[in-house]
C-alpha cells in the first residue's frame, strides 16, 4: 500500500484512545466502546467489517473461563491452600513468601490475575495478621508472581489469549515455549525477592500450636460442589490440551465447561452471570473494531515495513526489538490494546516474508512480564495494592507499616521487569536463534 | 394496619446523648435499656446520627475479613488487634456514628415502617415528629406485637 493511500485517522485516534486510557479519568470499557461507535458512525470502518473484526474465539474463551473460575472461587479451595501454605512454612515468614508466591504463580497459570490475587490477597492479610508480621514484602510478592505465573499459558493472561487466537497457537504450544522461561524466571524472581526482601521479613518466633489451631478444612464449606468443580476444570484444561488433536477451538472448550460447571452445580445461573467481567468484555470488543479499523487503514502495514527496515528484516533483531518495546511499555500502558495492535503488525511483518514465529513469543513475553514494572502495568497490581492499602487504613496500622506506592512499587517490580526481560532476550536466543 | 400509624408503635425508652459521649458510655446505655441502637441528638433535640451493634463491629472485624468473609469460619483471637479494641474505649459516639440517617414522621402510616425494615433489613428506624424533634423509634418487636394484635383482632371478630 503506498503511504499516499493510508488513512492516518483512526491510528491517530487509536493513540488519542491509549493517552485516554493512561490518564485512568474513565472506565476503559465506556471510553472505548464510545471510540468504537465513532469508528463506525463515522464510517472508520462499515459494519460488517466491525462485525468480523470482533475476535469471538478470544471473546468466548474469556466468557467461559470468568464462568468456570467465579464458580471455583466460591468452593474455598485457594484459601485453603494458602492456609496449607502457612503450615508447611511453620509460619516462618521468608518461607512463607516463597511458598505463597509459587501458590500463586500456579494459580495464575490457570486463572486470570486479577482473580488470583482477589482471592489470595486477602487470606495473606489474614496469615500475615495472626503471624504479627507486615504482610507488605509478601503482597509485593505475590503480584509480582501472579504476572510471572500467568505467562505461562493461554488462559493465563489476557495478552496470551489474544496471541493464542491471532496465531492459531494452542494451549500446548504455551506450555512448550512458555513453560520453561516461565520457570526459570520463577527460580531467578525467587533468589531476587528472597534478597530485596529478607530484612524486611524479620524471623519471628510463632507458636505453631496457635498455626495448628486455624481448621483450613472449614473453608472448603461444600466437599460435592468442590469435587465437581475441579473435575469439569481438569476436563477443560485436558480439553486444551488436546485442542491438536481434537480440533474445537478453545473457545467453545471454555465455553462447554463454563455450561456444565453451571448445569451441575446450580439451578439459577443469574448470578454468576452478573459475575462475568462485562466491562473487560466490552473493552476487548471496542478494541476489536477499533484495530479492525487501523487494519484497513494501511498504518500497521506501514509499522510493519519501518521495524523490517530498522532491523533490516533480521527476526532476531525484530523479536528483541519486540520484546523489549512492549516489554517497557506494558509497565505505563495497558497491554492488552498493545498486544492487539502487535499482533495485526507481526501478521503484517509475515507479508514480508519474515518468519514471524519467535515474534509471538517475543510479544507474549514483553506484554506478560512487562505488566510488573510498574503499579498501573496491570490490573492485578492495581487490585492487589488497593486490597493492602485499605487494610492498613483499617487496621490504623499507617505509622507501623509502610503504604504501597507507585515509587515503592516500581522499586521492586523495576528490576524484576528487567530481569525478567533480559532473561527471556537469552532465552529467545538459545530456543531460536543459536544455530542461526 | 389500615390508618395504623408510626405513633402507635413508637418505643420512647430509646438511650440517647450528645455526640460528646464516650462509646463505652453509650453502650453501657445500649445494655441498660436493652437495645441495640444509640441516637446520637443535637441540643435542639434534633438527629444528628446513630449507631448500632452493627457500626461498633463495623470497627473491630478486620478489613481482610469483610472482603472475604469465608476467613470467618477460620478465625482465630489473633485476627483482631488489642489495640483496635482499647482505642475504642476512647472513642466518642461522634466517631462511630452514621450521620445519613432514614427517619419516619410520626404520622405516617405503619406499613412505611415495614417496607424499610424489609427492603433495608433495619432493625430499628428512629422516629421523628412534626418539627423533626426525636421521638423514638420503631422497633422489629414492636412491629410484630402490632401484627399478632391484628391477627387476635380478627380472629375474636370472626
Amino acid at each position: 500500500m503506498e503511504s499516499s493511500s493510508i488513512n492516518f485517522i483512526p491510528f491517530v485516534s487509536f493513540l488519542i484512545l491509549l493517552i485516554i486510557l493512561i490518564s485512568e479519568k474513565f472506565n476503559r470499557s465506556i471510553i472505548t466502546g464510545i471510540f468504537a461507535i465513532f469508528f463506525v458512525v463515522f464510517s472508520l470502518i462499515d459494519f460488517e467489517k466491525a462485525i468480523e473484526s470482533i475476535d469471538f474465539n478470544t471473546i468466548g474463551l474469556l466468557i467461559g473461563m470468568m464462568i468456570i473460575v467465579s464458580i471455583i472461587a466460591k468452593t474455598g479451595i485457594f484459601q485453603f491452600l494458602a492456609i496449607k501454605m502457612l503450615k508447611l512454612a511453620k509460619g516462618r515468614p521468608v518461607r512463607l513468601m516463597i511458598y505463597l508466591s509459587l501458590l500463586t504463580a500456579f494459580l495464575s497459570a490457570f486463572l486470570d490475575n486479577v482473580t488470583t490475587i482477589l482471592l489470595i490477597t486477602p487470606v495473606t492479610l489474614y496469615i500475615t495478621k495472626i503471624l504479627g508480621i507486615s504482610a507488605f514484602s509478601i503482597i509485593l510478592s505475590l503480584i509480582y508472581f501472579s504476572n510471572i505465573g500467568g505467562t505461562a499459558t493461554l488462559i493465563g493472561d489476557p495478552p496470551n489469549i489474544i496471541i493464542g487466537s491471532e496465531a492459531n497457537l494452542s494451549f500446548n504450544d504455551f506450555l512448550i515455549y512458555n513453560g520453561p522461561i516461565v520457570v526459570i524466571n520463577i527460580f531467578i524472581s525467587l533468589i531476587l525477592i528472597y534478597f530485596m526482601f529478607k530484612n524486611k521479613l524479620r524471623e519471628k518466633k510463632v507458636s505453631l500450636k496457635l498455626i495448628k489451631k486455624i481448621k483450613e478444612q472449614n473453608l472448603i464449606k461444600d466437599k460435592i460442589f468442590l469435587i465437581k468443580s475441579l473435575i469439569i476444570l481438569f476436563l477443560v484444561i485436558l480439553g486444551f490440551l488436546t485442542h491438536n488433536i481434537t480440533k474445537i477451538e478453545n473457545s467453545i472448550i471454555a465455553l462447554a465447561g463454563a455450561f456444565l460447571m453451571l448445569l451441575t452445580t446450580t439451578k439459577e445461573p443469574d448470578h454468576i452471570y452478573k459475575e462475568i467481567e462485562w466491562s473487560s468484555i466490552f473493552f476487548f470488543i471496542g478494541l476489536f473494531i477499533i484495530i479492525g479499523s487501523i487494519e484497513h487503514s494501511g498504518v500497521l502495514d506501514l509499522i510493519a515495513r519501518k521495524i523490517i527496515d530498522f532491523t533490516d528484516g533480521n527476526v532476531e533483531l525484530t523479536s528483541y526489538a519486540i520484546l523489549s518495546f512492549v516489554g517497557l511499555i506494558s509497565g505505563f500502558v495497558d497491554n492488552i490494546p498493545i498486544t492487539v495492535v502487535f499482533s495485526k503488525i507481526i501478521k503484517e511483518i509475515s507479508s514480508s516474508g519474515v518468519d514471524i514465529f519467535p515474534l509471538w513469543w517475543a510479544l507474549s513475553l514483553g506484554a506478560c512480564f512487562g505488566g510488573n514494572m510498574t503499579l498501573i502495568g496491570a490490573s492485578a497490581n492495581i487490585v492487589g495494592i488497593d486490597i493492602y492499602n485499605k487494610n492498613l487504613n483499617d487496621n490504623n496500622e499507617n505509622n507501623k507499616t509502610e503504604k504501597i506506592n507507585f515509587g515503592n512499587f516500581m522499586k521492586y517490580g523495576f528490576l524484576i521487569t528487567i530481569i525478567s526481560l533480559l532473561i527471556s532476550l537469552f532465552y529467545l536466543k538459545l530456543i531460536f536463534f543459536l544455530n542461526k | 394496619m389500615k390508618n395504623l400509624k408510626i405513633k402507635d408503635i413508637v418505643e420512647k425508652n430509646v438511650p440517647s446523648g450528645g455526640e460528646d459521649i464516650l462509646l463505652k458510655d453509650a453502650l453501657k446505655l445500649m445494655i441498660k435499656k436493652k437495645i441495640n441502637i444509640f441516637i446520637v441528638l443535637d441540643s435542639n433535640k434534633k438527629i444528628k446520627g446513630v449507631f448500632t451493634l452493627y457500626d461498633l463491629l463495623d470497627k473491630i472485624i478486620p478489613f481482610f475479613v469483610k472482603l472475604d468473609t469465608t476467613l470467618g469460619y477460620i478465625s482465630t483471637n489473633e485476627i483482631i488487634s488489642e489495640d483496635k479494641i482499647l482505642k475504642l474505649s476512647n472513642i466518642k459516639v461522634k466517631d462511630i456514628m452514621i450521620q445519613k440517617v432514614y427517619t419516619l414522621k410520626e404520622n405516617e402510616e405503619i406499613i412505611k415502617s415495614i417496607i424499610l425494615m424489609y427492603i433495608k433489613n433495619f432493625d430499628y428506624i428512629p422516629v421523628i415528629d412534626n418539627k423533626d424533634n426525636f421521638l423514638g423509634v420503631v422497633n422489629r418487636i414492636n412491629v410484630e406485637k402490632k401484627i399478632i394484635d391484628i391477627i387476635n383482632s380478627f380472629s375474636k371478630n370472626s
